[in-house]
């Protein structure tokens, strides 16, 4: 991990300029729309709501996209609640919607970022760069990324619109709230667990691929790769289970000390407004940590059972 | 002897007691008073067959001629038939607002109201004497001879003014999923608008009876006496006192109602509810015996149900009237049934989640709107299929001061995880619908849409919710802040006082409203109730400078001369200051200005708003600090507050800062949350 850190911050600046772009034109319109009024100060000390009222009538794009919701730990329930509805939002047209684009981008960057990672973590000894292996794993990485939201797409489309319609008829005539908890908490349980099930498996599947000596297709590589993985996945199951789930752990007890201390809207000065920020740059630097630790824990893992990386895993 | 004596003089002091007591006595009417007119009156037996969801009853009707015309027929609702089939009006109409066959999966899920027989009862004539009448099913409000919500009965003879009729109708009820308010959800029911139902005759001799087209009524006063019998286990709830209850030999049980002064009757059961009893009692007030019908994941919820309700009795009562019945039903609807939030009179379903903060006001502010429904709309019944906003109007101003009285202004609270998990931003304040017009900004406002005075079964189905209740309290709230509280709580009660057990009509509120007031606001109605005008008042131009010392000619006896002129002028120096307010929109109400300059001193201005802009110009030694209109937010039917006030220190950049910070944090997690897909 420790060979990574420079590496993280710089994922950091590039999740951050990535925000900051859009923000420009958050901030823009925001401005514009408290002009001289006095709402401005409100804002500031707090909340407007009459300004919001009428803010979000006419708002679009981007900006449309702001919501008083977003503040203190509103920021963080909010995007989990999106990722636990597979983003959802977004493909039904809904306000997000106007970020596809960006998110996209994301993903497609973390993809190529991961190569550099994994590379770093599985061969620490190599001598190119952190961009040059980034570079060279590419292909297959995105390969299995493809495929892997080919696979998202799945449970999230199809697996989970019968699971929906399922889950709908058994509660239809249910009228005790708890019960119908319980049947949704089901629902996600099993959806979920399809879907970190495919990603523990995409991650080994990275990891092998990683593991590969240079110079093999993109194909061939990721198939490869696939096969290792399954392999790999299938022969420990409980130790690659347990080490994902406590490092998934590890992530959810972060992100709940994140939304216990963060400050919410009521903060004035411009100390306050810089320190939240700044506890809100910690809180996604510690995101990233936690997958670049995905990837050390579970690279850590495929090496104890396996230190050569040149030879397949027992 | 001595207990013989004792026995003698106790009886002889019972029968002086008695004597003393005998005028009273003889002065307490067998009957009690009737308080309204009691034009219909039903007696109906109804059974239940949850399995098949059917409902099958005979009903009394008696129905007097309370005009002074001659009726050749009846009309009756039967609303059931709304959800008969997707060709109904009413499903046409929420089809247009994208709210039908809302999770309808078959056959089953759609109701009707079939009638076997109609047929005129001579008193103490045996049954088989009964005469079939001529019926059939009319549409006087869209022409759509597939609606079946209104049938014209064809009486062989005239109904004489003053004359009485009683009417047997026999009817099978299918009970739909709930649509709008009644129906069944597993083996919870709540039914209301059930049974076939008389429509108004009017003074003038014309039929006020519409199609169902929207949720709203409007029907004649009278005494209820009604005998549901359901399963045993299942626990019924209804308007107006218990009765008896009593097993029949199928293992069902049959439960009596009584309710005298009503103009509906509505009831619900299920197996699954536990009864809970409280009493509000309040000097001054009369008391009333509340009843609550809970579900048991809500049970938590009970305290809060009883207390809600008995703020609403004790505001309503004191500021506006007491309570017109001594009893009140409760009762906590599921909340994925789509019956919560319906009031009938004595009866009210309230809105309410498992999972709850107490910090949320829903279920408050859900009881006491309904409760406040007992004063206006079950006491005071206007009628709603062509005046929805006067009682959902003053209904909502009303509930809204209730609970800005009793409780502290709310904040934001979001639900996640399919809205299970609830979660306080207590430190977002948070505007009710009723404190501002501005989500309803932009150059096609919704409030342009239609006019607030539309009869509801021809309201534009996307404003439906919006006018009667949204825009009708803003009005309200304009006026009471207009005209001050107290000014306004005379008007409601003087509304109330005059129409208790009567069907008032918008001009009769109005009327009340300038006599009260003692103004003539018919300016105000004409546009925020009959016209489409929206409101928009700004400030336009703000500007202080430095006056300079004279320039040019001068006049007089230096006519001829150059003014020597100067530079600004130095410390001390006036301030000529104007301040440029501005009407945007077409609505015209007076509005106040402040003004407050530099050194703190202030200038309060008023102006009549009528103009499209007026400029104020000030000599002073400060320049302009601050500029607000409307500074106490008297017009809340302005659609953009945010324009009313001007700061010559605009602090829209750290505002925009500081939001836009949280805003990034907010996509840079989401983002994050993305790339667990990479």
């Amino acid at each position: 991990m420790a060979r990574v850190w420079r590496y993280l911050l710089l994922a950091q600046a590039w999740n951050l300029a990535l925000a900051l772009c859009l923000a420009v034109f958050v901030q823009d319109a925001i401005r514009s729309s408290l002009g001289s009024s006095l709402a401005g100060d409100r804002m500031a000390a707090s909340f407007d709501p009459f300004w919001y009222g009428s803010f979000s009538t006419r708002a679009e794009g981007v900006a449309s996209t702001f919501r008083p919701s977003v503040s203190g730990a509103g920021a963080v329930l909010d995007a989990l609640d999106t990722f636990l509805d597979g983003f959802a939002s977004v493909f039904r047209g809904g306000l997000e919607a106007n970020l596809w684009p960006v998110l996209l981008l994301y993903l497609l960057s973390w993809t190529f970022l991961s190569g550099g990672f994994l590379s770093t973590l599985v061969s620490p000894d190599h001598d190119t760069s952190f961009f040059a292996r980034a570079a060279g794993l590419f292909p297959p990485l995105f390969i299995v990324s493809f495929g892997g939201l080919c696979g998202y797409a799945v449970i999230l489309g199809p697996m989970r619109a019968r699971a929906d319609a399922f889950v709908g008829t058994r509660l239809r005539d249910v009228i005790d709230e708890r019960v119908q908890f319980g049947w949704t908490l089901g629902e996600y349980a099993g959806l979920w667990a399809s879907l970190l099930l495919l990603n523990l498996a995409l991650d080994y599947t990275k990891i092998f691929i990683a593991r590969l000596p240079a110079g093999r297709g993109a194909l061939s590589a990721a198939f490869q790769g696939v096969g290792q993985a399954g392999r790999f996945v299938l022969g420990h199951p409980l130790s690659a289970i347990s080490l994902y789930g406590l490092t998934g752990l590890l992530g959810l007890f972060g992100l709940a000390i994140y939304v216990w201390v963060v400050p919410g809207a009521g903060h004035v000065s411009a100390t306050a407004i810089v320190g939240t920020f700044l506890l809100g740059q910690a809180s996604v630097a510690g995101r990233l940590a936690l997958r670049c630790l995905f990837f050390a824990t579970e690279a850590q893992l495929v090496a104890g059972f396996s230190p050569d990386p040149s030879r397949p895993v027992e | 002897m001595r207990e013989e004596r004792r026995r003698v003089v106790g009886v002889a002091l019972w029968l002086v007691a008695l004597t003393a007591a005998a005028p009273a006595l003889a002065e307490t009417p067998a009957v009690p008073v009737s308080r309204s007119d009691r034009v219909a009156s039903y007696h109906i037996e109804a059974r239940l067959d949850p399995s098949r969801r059917l409902l099958t009853g005979t009903e009394v009707l008696t129905w007097r001629n309370a005009t002074t015309h001659p009726a050749a027929e009846l009309r009756l609702h039967l609303y059931y038939n709304a959800w008969r089939n997707d060709h109904s009006s009413y499903m046409r109409s929420t089809a247009l607002s994208g709210l039908a066959n809302r999770g309808l999966q078959g056959p089953a899920d759609w109701g009707y109201c079939n009638l076997s027989s109609i047929s005129l009862v001579d008193d103490g004539a045996p049954a088989s004497s009964l005469i079939p009448l001529k019926t059939d099913f009319i549409q006087p409000d869209d022409g759509n001879a597939d609606d079946r919500t209104l049938l014209r009965v064809s009486l062989p003879a005239p109904v004489q003014p003053g004359g009485t009729i009683r009417v047997e109708i026999r009817w099978e009820l299918k009970v739909p999923r709930p649509f709008q308010r009644t129906g069944v959800t597993g083996s919870y029911f709540l039914m209301g608008q059930w049974f076939p139902k008389a429509g108004v005759f009017e003074p003038d001799g014309t039929w006020n009876a519409h199609q169902f087209i929207q949720t709203e009524f409007y029907a004649d006063f009278g005494v209820y006496d009604v005998a549901l019998t359901v399963p045993k286990g299942f626990v019924v709830g209804a308007t107006g006192s218990r009765g008896s209850s009593a097993a029949t030999p199928e293992g069902f049980i049959t439960h009596r109602f009584h309710a005298e002064d009503v103009h509906d009757f509505a009831w619900t059961t299920s197996p699954d509810y536990q009864i809970h009893k409280d009493r509000f009692e309040s000097p001054g007030l009369p008391r009333v015996d509340l009843e609550l019908l809970l579900l048991p994941d809500h049970a938590a919820l009970k305290d809060r149900y009883f207390a809600s309700a008995r703020e609403a009795l004790r505001l309503y009562g004191t500021w506006f009237r007491p309570y017109a019945w001594d009893r009140l039903t409760l009762v906590d609807p599921p909340s994925n049934s789509r019956v919560g939030g319906m009031e009938y009179p004595m009866f009210v379903t309230g809105e309410s989640r498992w999972l709850t903060l107490s910090s949320n006001r829903l279920l408050e502010a859900n009881t006491i709107h309904e409760v406040g429904h007992m004063w206006f709309q079950g006491a005071v019944a206007n009628n709603e299929f062509e005046d929805a906003w006067l009682d959902e109007a003053v209904n909502t101003y009303a509930h809204k001061r209730v609970l800005d009285e009793i409780y502290a202004p709310s904040t934001l609270e979001k639900r996640y995880f399919h809205g299970f998990i609830p979660y306080a931003f207590p430190d977002v304040p948070r505007a009710q619908p009723q404190h501002g017009a501005d989500p309803l900004d932009g150059f096609r406002s919704p409030l342009k849409i239609e006019s607030l005075q539309t009869p509801s079964y021809q309201m534009d189905e996307r404003v439906y919710f919006l006018m009667p209740y949204t825009k009708g309290s803003l009005m309200l709230v304009t006026l009471e802040r207009y005209l001050g509280f107290e000014t306004m709580r005379r008007v409601l009660a003087t509304f109330a006082e005059r129409y208790w057990f009567k069907h008032p009509r918008p001009t009769d509120f109005i009327a009340i409203v300038n006599e009260v007031s003692g103004q003539d606001l018919t300016w105000f109605f004409d546009q925020a109730l009959v016209g489409t005008n929206v409101f928009d008042y700004a400030v336009d131009r703000v500007s202080s400078r430095p006056r300079s010392s004279p320039q040019g000619y001068g006049t007089g006896a230096a006519d001829s001369q150059l003014l020597p002129g100067s530079s600004l002028a130095g410390a001390g120096a006036t301030m000529d200051s104007i301040v440029d307010i501005r009407r945007w929109g077409e609505g015209i109400f007076p509005v106040e200005i402040r003004v407050t300059f530099a050194d703190g001193s202030v200038a309060e201005e008023k102006w009549d708003g009528k103009d499209r802009w007026k400029r104020f110009r000030y000599e002073r030694p400060s320049p302009v600090r601050t500029v607000e209109v409307d500074p106490r937010h008297v017009l809340v039917l302005d659609v953009n507050w945010t324009n009313n006030s001007w700061t010559s220190r605009p602090n829209a950049e750290a505002g925009a800062l500081k939001w836009t910070a949280k805003w990034m944090i907010w996509l840079q997690h989401l983002m994050e949350s993305a790339a667990f897909f990479a």
